[in-house]
């Protein structure tokens, strides 16, 4: 059942009662009916084999091995952006942090198919491959991450990020990136520009400018750290400023929105970039991380609205515009919980458990979530946000007032050291409930 | 008749519905609230101001605020003000926006507090009276991820920023932006010992073209910290603009541009 149906729902429940006509209730609710495929417990395609979608693959198989599922991911190997900022410092190998569909094919019986999902027809219920096969769905789950508005920022498009890498999505971005900076000359300057909101991993801008100074550190010590922000606040603000000072001294130099911080401009072959007040700086090493929106496929499943990502129902991640299309990770417009991969994970449970219960025709009951975003200042030095959230009267997320916080300030350096041994911890966990990965 | 009762029930129950389905989730509250129906005379025209904001913010503190005419005005008659208020702020007030002369544009975008999820209302006024409303609700929430770092309260005004863009042409709408850093103290905050940290907010900024005001921009609690307006001018004369922000404590601070047109 969509949202909007959801809301009638409620809306006509409120109005009978308050007309005293509830039994008018039963002769209303006939439309919740579900159709299923013929013979078989429900065919279910899930495009994207990330945090959101490889979850949810795993966990309708869980829920019921009858269910016929499909998993569309073009990459036999996956990188997760998580830890990838450890790569960029020379402290992990792209090994480390890479993850495989072995698991959910022979252990889980998902049929996994190498290609791009390229358009859905949510009518006839079908998912066309780049291979030009067409798929089959009773429900789909889209998890496709996000793609880049390129040219939203003047001279930023797909061939200037070859010269001044995003690498905000694992894999030959990050080692483009770890390779301009290993290739810098000491002295140099690495300049990230950081998005506004919404935008994938709140803290990972800033992360990342703590490895880079990290490397810098012991590597290349007369080099700096220039952060551009089109924000005036970020996550973990408080935290990451005090930490860079004690750690970094003044290596890392953060530019807020107003103090005229924000990127409108890249010159991406001379490594140069423009402010929005026409300041100029020249880079070493340019990082450029773009607005983002949702993968380009939610677009032409029609479920995006006019921000560019997902409207969902919380309660299932169902799609609230299209029918039987269930969208969970970072393309979603799930706040206050952060795209992150944590969240990602959780949501994938969520409409893995949604439908399962819609192809037995039965409900769910209320779901919660848990997030913990660790980020690492140094490889032994970690710093953490959580919150646990859940759906308030309305139907709409909220974070459980009390729960979660940040790490405190001045803690001790065994605090610290701690919380980054609880971030690999994390990382370690979850790639294998994900992928199943043992490491 | 238990008979007669579902044969009406049904088609009744489908009325119902379908009048929920029509009527629209919020309700219009210009309608309904004071501090903008005090601003209104007559009745406004619903079509003719285009009020852009972010369906959700995940940061309450500065969300970015687009308002642009494009109405028709009648001969002889020319916009006089947009002011932008808050349903459920504090306080209604978020920015005014005056138009001195006609030689500045109704296209503006700054950016704005909200307190919580709540419709934001813009009101544009023309010289003869009329009127046009435009309406959004915005969703505000702090993600998890997302803790706010206090400003300094008692800062006064610095760092003015004035952009133009290289090339200026007569006759064509030149935009300006324009960025002073300030903490914008609403008065209603509370400092780490319970104590209310008392008002500072500039009161405005004046645009003169040679002297002439042109345009102004009124900042109150509701215009975010360093308060940023993007402004369009139409000229077909060279001119020296000056930019002059005016604190509640009548202090001043004034930056000069030229304009010269290609
Ligand atoms: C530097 C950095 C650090 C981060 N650190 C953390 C962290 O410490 N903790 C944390 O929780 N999160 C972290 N994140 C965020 C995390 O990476 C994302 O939130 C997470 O990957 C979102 O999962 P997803 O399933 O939505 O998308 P993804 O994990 O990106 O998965 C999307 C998948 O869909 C596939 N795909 C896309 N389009 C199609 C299509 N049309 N057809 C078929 N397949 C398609 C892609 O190939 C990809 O494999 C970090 C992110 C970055 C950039």
């Amino acid at each position: 059942m969509t949202t909007e149906q959801n809301k009638h729902l409620v809306s006509r429940r409120n109005l009978l009662k308050g007309a005293g006509a509830a039994s008018l209730l039963p002769l209303l609710s006939a439309c919740g009916a579900t159709a299923i495929s013929n013979g078989t417990a429900g065919r279910v395609v899930v495009v994207g084999g990330g945090f959101g979608g490889a979850t949810a693959a795993k966990y309708i198989k869980r829920g019921n091995p009858a269910i016929d599922v499909t998993l569309v991911e073009p990459s036999k190997t996956f990188y997760t952006c998580p830890f990838s900022n450890l790569v960029l410092a020379g402290e992990r190998s792209m090994d480390t942090i890479s993850h495989n569909y072995r698991e959910l094919e022979q252990v889980y019986g998902v049929r996994v198919i190498h290609a791009l999902a390229e358009d859905v027809d949510p009518v006839a219920h079908t998912l066309r491959l780049s291979t030009g096969r067409t798929l089959q769905y009773d429900r789909l789950v889209l998890s496709p991450g996000i793609d880049f508005r390129w040219n939203a920022i003047e001279g930023y498009d797909q061939q200037a990020a070859e010269l001044a890498p995003h690498a905000w999505k694992a894999g030959p971005q990050t080692l483009l990136l770890r390779r301009q900076l290993e290739a810098m000359e000491d002295g140099g300057v690495y300049i990230m520009a950081a998005p506004a909101n919404p935008f994938r991993c709140p803290p990972g801008p800033y992360e990342r400018a703590s490895m880079i100074a990290h490397y810098f550190s012991q590597h290349k010590p007369r080099s700096k750290v220039l952060i551009l922000d089109a924000k005036d606040n970020f996550s973990k603000q408080g935290l990451f400023t005090s930490a860079w000072k004690e750690v970094y001294g003044d290596r890392i130099e953060w530019v807020s929105l107003s103090n005229d911080g924000r990127v409108v401009q890249v010159d991406a072959a001379r490594r140069e970039v423009v402010t929005e007040f026409g300041t100029r700086h020249k880079a070493s090493v340019l990082n450029v991380i773009p607005p983002q929106k949702a993968g380009f496929i939610a677009e032409r499943a029609g479920v995006t609205n006019e921000s560019g990502w997902v409207p969902v129902n919380p309660r299932t991640f169902e799609s609230e515009r299209v029918k039987d299309i269930y969208v969970v990770g970072d393309a979603t417009v799930a706040a206050p919980m952060p795209k992150s991969g944590f969240a990602a994970n959780a949501q994938g449970k969520v409409a893995a458990a949604a439908i399962v219960a819609s192809l037995e025709g039965t409900d769910t009951a209320d779901p919660f979530w848990a997030n913990t975003c660790y980020s690492l200042i140094s490889p032994d030095y970690g710093i953490s946000v959580a919150g646990v959230y859940r759906l308030n009267d309305e139907s709409r997320i909220i974070e459980t007032p009390g729960s979660g916080g940040v790490s405190p300030a001045g803690a001790a350096a065994s605090f610290r050291r701690n919380e980054a041994a609880y971030a690999v911890g994390w990382y370690n966990a979850i790639s294998q409930d994900t992928w199943g990965t043992r490491l | 008749m238990i008979q007669i009762h579902t044969r009406f029930l049904l088609p009744l129950a489908a009325l119902l519905l379908a009048f929920l389905i029509s009527l629209p989730l919020q309700a219009a509250s210009w309608q309904q609230f004071a501090p903008v129906q005090a601003q209104i005379k007559g009745t406004p025209a619903s079509e003719g101001l285009q009020l852009e904001l972010p369906l959700v913010s995940e940061d309450g503190s500065a969300v970015p605020l687009s308002v642009r005419f494009t109405g028709s005005l009648a001969e002889g008659d020319q916009l006089e003000s947009i002011r932008i208020f808050a349903t459920a702020n504090p306080n209604a007030e978020i920015i005014d926006f005056i138009f001195h002369d006609a030689r500045s544009l109704a296209d503006l975008s700054t950016r704005v507090r909200l307190n919580e999820t709540q419709n934001v209302i813009a009101l544009a006024t023309s010289r003869n009276g009329r009127q046009w409303v435009a309406e959004r609700e915005v969703r505000v929430t702090v993600s998890g991820c997302l803790m706010r770092s206090d400003e300094q309260a008692d800062a006064g005004m610095q760092n003015p920023r004035i952009a133009l863009p290289r090339r200026l042409q007569a006759g064509q709408p030149i935009e300006i932006r324009t960025l002073i850093s300030h903490p914008m103290e609403t008065g209603l905050r509370k400092a780490a010992d319970g104590k209310l940290l008392p008002q500072n907010l500039i009161h405005n900024m004046v645009l003169e073209l040679d002297q002439q005001p042109v345009f102004e921009a009124r900042f109150y609690t509701g215009t975010s910290a360093n308060p940023y307006v993007r402004l369009h001018l139409k000229t077909d004369q060279n001119a020296m603009a000056r930019f002059r922000w005016t604190d509640q404590q009548k202090q001043q601070l004034e930056e000069a541009r030229e304009i010269s047109l290609r």
